[in-house]
């Protein structure tokens, strides 16, 4: 990729996932606890290239993902709560418990809301978003239908003789399994309705920044999804969303680095 | 302390917001405004404690509730000590008009949450989300006004050792699952 500048050139579209990651973590440092989300750290150098670029609006976000984020904390927070109080009938227990899970709540709503105001909320109308669905929809269930087909077993041998293939077989399927780990999560998790919607937004994003900053801009879907980013080595999703709609689909530290590589203090 | 029927709540929040609008307007504060902060507070406290105890609808609705009247009620605390204050601080009128701008934000979250205690098992499914954005917005506007508590206070008031084994549990919750599949 060729070194663009900063001022004009890259937009990071920020996938629900990537939000909550960032915002869920807390210190009580009186208690001695140090808690985070297991991704948290992959969004800590993302976030700090957009907080220093903030002028320059890299960062952006829609209506639809600041919902889901908010949502999505709270359901982890909540079902954890559920599971505890399933059983507890005493009432001074329950109110512990609630009060507990509420801090905790508090504390990742107050990242939630830092990390929203360094962002940029972009609106949307439903007709572009619209208008980018059936080619979305159509790509993931080629996909889909790929990764259905898919044999791993069959795929050794047709391509490695029969001499060689009980010897190497755990070896070259372990290559197979990293090569198409893509397609074998699609096949046991396929795509979801909110995921597609995610990308239709991020391909009508790209096309307003075309019109209205520069055609040559480059956009980013940071995500710690596989039905977008790439798991482990460089998947077949990843290529088909690049290839079709131009977007460029990572985890968020890797993300950090194209930024940098695109000027980005 | 005065008890007001759930009716009775909305008038009470109307009738300090008058109170509010004068104080602005004269730009004198009156401190006795904190018994009314007092009043509404063991309004949302009892709200708070029917969430706890609360068997008719999932515990992930009912914590989103208590939620609201627990983040309510930090703000009412807040405004009670700058009332408290105002004659040290010189917050004079600048409590009464800060809390204009975020009485009617929890007369909006008191108001879903009586909705929600009302529909019970017939709850909207809509309302939980609605609530989740306006316990944000609260939140929000009481940061930019200085009308939210700082996190390490919100700690200092609760149990240590409950919040210990709490944080423990969610910590591992957050490093084994994928939370967008509990959504």
């Amino acid at each position: 990729m060729s070194p663009l500048t900063s001022s004009t050139t890259s937009k990071v579209y920020l996938d629900t996932c990537v939000l909550v990651s960032a915002s869920v973590h807390g210190s009580y440092k009186d208690l001695d606890i140090e808690l985070e989300h297991q991704f948290y750290a992959k969004t800590v150098p993302l976030f700090e290239i957009i907080r220093k670029n903030v002028d320059k609006r890299v960062g952006i976000i829609t209506f639809t993902i600041e919902t889901q984020a908010i949502a999505v904390i709270a359901n982890a927070v909540a079902s954890e709560l559920e599971e505890k109080a399933e059983n507890i009938t005493d009432p001074d227990l329950r109110a512990k418990l609630f009060e507990s899970h509420t801090v905790f709540f508090d504390q990742c709503l107050a990242h939630l809301q830092e990390n929203l105001s360094i962002l940029q909320r972009e609106p949307i109308s439903q007709t572009e978003k619209d208008r980018w669905y059936p080619e979305v929809s159509t790509m993931y269930n080629n996909l889909q239908h790929i990764a259905e087909r898919l044999d791993v077993n069959q795929l050794i041998n047709a391509n490695v003789t029969r001499r060689y293939r009980n010897t190497i077989r755990h070896e070259i399927l372990e290559q197979y399994q990293k090569r198409y780990k893509q397609l074998l999560k699609l096949k046991s998790e396929p795509v979801e309705e909110s995921d597609k919607i995610i990308l239709c937004e991020a391909i009508s994003l790209l096309h307003i920044y075309q019109q209205t900053i520069s055609p040559h801009i480059r956009m980013y879907l940071a995500s710690t999804d596989y039905h977008f980013s790439p798991s482990n080595s460089e998947g077949e999703i990843t290529k088909q969303i690049k290839r079709r709609f131009q977007i460029i689909c990572d985890w968020p530290d890797q993300i950090a680095k194209c930024l940098k590589s695109d000027g980005f203090a | 302390m005065i008890h007001l029927g759930i009716k009775s709540v909305f008038n009470y929040i109307t009738g300090m917001r008058s109170d509010l609008n004068r104080m602005e307007a004269e730009s004198f504060v009156d401190s006795s405004f904190t018994t009314k902060i007092d009043t509404l507070d063991l309004e949302l406290t009892k709200m708070k404690d029917y969430w706890v105890n609360q068997k008719e609808v999932a515990v992930g609705s009912a914590f989103i509730f208590y939620s609201a009247m627990h983040n309510a009620k930090l703000v009412l605390g807040k405004m009670k000590q700058r009332f408290q204050n105002v004659d040290k601080t010189g917050d004079n009128p600048t409590i009464a008009c800060d809390s204009l701008l975020v009485l009617p934000i929890i007369s909006e979250v008191y108001q879903k949450t009586v909705q929600a205690a009302e529909e019970k098992q017939r709850l909207n499914p809509f309302l939980p989300n609605a609530t989740l954005k306006l316990i944000s917005t609260l939140r929000t506007t009481a940061k930019l006004v200085s009308l939210l508590p700082a996190l390490n206070e919100e700690v200092n008031a609760i149990d240590k050792k409950q919040l210990k084994k709490t944080a423990v549990e969610l910590d591992k919750k957050f490093v084994a699952s994928n939370l967008l599949n509990d959504i």
